[in-house]
């Protein structure tokens, strides 16, 4: 007989950390002056030109600094990024969202979203936690459920000639995808969107404001536990319950941290990937003909897609003061490293300016380097595929029904958030 | 690290964790050596290593 499991019954306020406790910055917002010394990744002209300004970037500077955030460095050659992934000596991943306050440094190595915010020693056995749920065979059992949801979403595009695919398509398929593996209910879907928007665009909201928005993402993940403490299913939010580290169940913390973070990074990276790429193919119809004649290019076009329209972004924190390749980089500055940005280094990558969708060597860093690599790829990668395999098979004409009309994202993940597609 | 496991379908295993296993002692079947060279060429940790013999 298991006694009663009341590591849950406290409520999320009660658990919080106290927010004086952060450190925080003045909020600067407004157009950029240069991109060199004042970038944002949270103004219009980078949703617009991204890959524009990491060109410029790279030609001229190569590490970008903002005084904006408290203190930010972007750097844009692949092999800085990669270096910088791969140092988890001089960078610590305790906050990985770039926002006006800083944690405090007590919250290393756990972080408020384990592994994702975690540091060694720990991040690593928080994160083999995660591991089996997302191998290759594991994430193969979600194929065929996930194929059947593409083509009900299709079915509903009966009828119609213009269908916005970021909001109609895309985003829906990781939603349904992650609320399966967590035993959420799927009508939440909504509410998904809210909460990812909530952490990943709101950055320069006021910081109360922002710390009021993450509180209804936990109280929402405490309500969703409680509901599995008392009726155990076979989901991954039964398996978190459950796990041990060392010999403990986990503290309530890290348990909603965890899923929190399955649930925030699960949606936008994916739902942005299988938008861009939609996108480049609306715009590319020799890429699309292509491709929907020969779906066997697609395992090759996919990584090119992952490559030139990476998604994610994630950020470290200095550790302390120091010189890092001529920066004069202060503890507690945040780092953007722009997977994206290293994607598209000409030193990297042969012709990189360029989408070569049967690119046969490709190697691209949109899933990250080093330690925090991302745990989902099988995943993300099962759901590109099934995703654009199902809209090739059923859509195979379409194209930019209105190309002022596609706006893409803030912040770091990138991606289309309207595309409207003529299908008929 | 984990493999690209998708790229070269059967050349690798998977253990528990995810992580790409080689099969056997290791020896690339005949036939496979381009498909492994591919690998090779595309991961970005440099995680695999090929090595000739006579």
């Amino acid at each position: 007989m298991s006694t009663t499991d009341d590591r849950f019954a406290q409520d999320y306020q009660s658990l919080r950390r106290d927010p004086s406790q952060n450190r925080y910055n003045e909020v600067v917002t407004g157009p950029v002056s240069d991109w060199a010394t004042d970038f944002s990744h949270l103004e219009p002209e980078w949703a617009e030109g991204a890959i524009g300004v990491w060109d410029d970037l790279r030609g001229r500077c190569p590490i970008a600094h903002t005084e904006r955030f408290g203190g930010a460095w972007l750097p844009t050659r692949y092999e800085d990024v990669a270096a910088i992934a791969h140092d988890t000596e001089h960078f610590s991943s305790r906050a990985i969202i770039v926002s006006n306050f800083r944690p405090p440094l007590d919250l290393a190595p756990v972080g408020e979203v384990p592994p994702i915010s975690s540091d060694p020693p720990f991040h690593h056995d928080a994160r083999k936690l995660l591991l089996p749920a997302f191998t290759r065979s594991a994430v193969g059992r979600q194929e065929e459920a996930t194929r059947a949801f593409c083509h009900g979403l299709i079915d509903g595009f009966a009828g119609r000639d213009v269908v916005d695919a970021a909001h109609e398509y895309a985003q829906h398929i990781p939603m349904r995808v992650i609320a399966d593996m967590l035993g959420f209910p799927q009508e939440d879907g909504p509410r998904f969107r809210v909460f990812v928007e909530n952490a990943l665009e709101g950055i320069n909201l006021p910081p109360e404001e922002r710390l009021e928005r993450a509180a209804e993402l936990f109280d929402y993940l405490f309500a969703q536990i409680r509901d599995h403490v008392a009726h155990p299913r076979e989901d991954l939010t039964s398996y978190l319950i459950e796990a041990e580290l060392y010999g403990q169940k986990l503290e309530p913390i890290h348990v909603a941290g965890t899923i929190a973070l399955l649930l925030i990074a699960g949606i936008d990276t994916t739902w942005s990937a299988i938008g861009s790429s939609l996108w480049h193919l609306a715009g590319h119809p020799e890429d699309r003909r292509r491709l929907a004649a020969d779906p066997g290019l697609l395992s090759t076009a996919m990584e090119e897609f992952l490559r030139a329209y990476a998604p994610v972004t994630m950020a470290r924190l200095v550790k302390q003061d120091m010189t890092w390749r001529g920066a004069e980089m202060k503890a507690d500055d945040w780092v953007l490293l722009s997977f994206p940005a290293a994607n598209r280094d000409p030193d990297h990558v042969d012709r990189a300016d360029e989408v070569v969708i049967d690119r046969e060597v490709n190697k691209h860093a949109a899933f990250g380097l080093g330690i925090h690599r991302c745990v989902g790829s099988h995943l993300a990668r099962m759901e590109l595929r099934i995703a654009l395999e199902v809209w090739l098979e059923r859509i195979p004409e379409f194209s930019l029904a209105d190309p002022g009309g596609v706006s893409w994202s803030t912040g770091q993940i990138r991606g289309p958030r309207t595309l409207p597609l003529r299908i008929g | 690290m984990r493999v690209q496991l998708d790229l070269v379908p059967d050349l690798f295993g998977e253990d528990e964790d995810g992580y790409g296993t080689v099969p056997g002692d290791g020896s690339v079947p005949v036939g496979r050596e381009d498909d492994a060279r591919r690998a090779q060429a595309n991961c970005p940790e440099d995680a695999v290593v090929l090595e000739v013999s006579r």
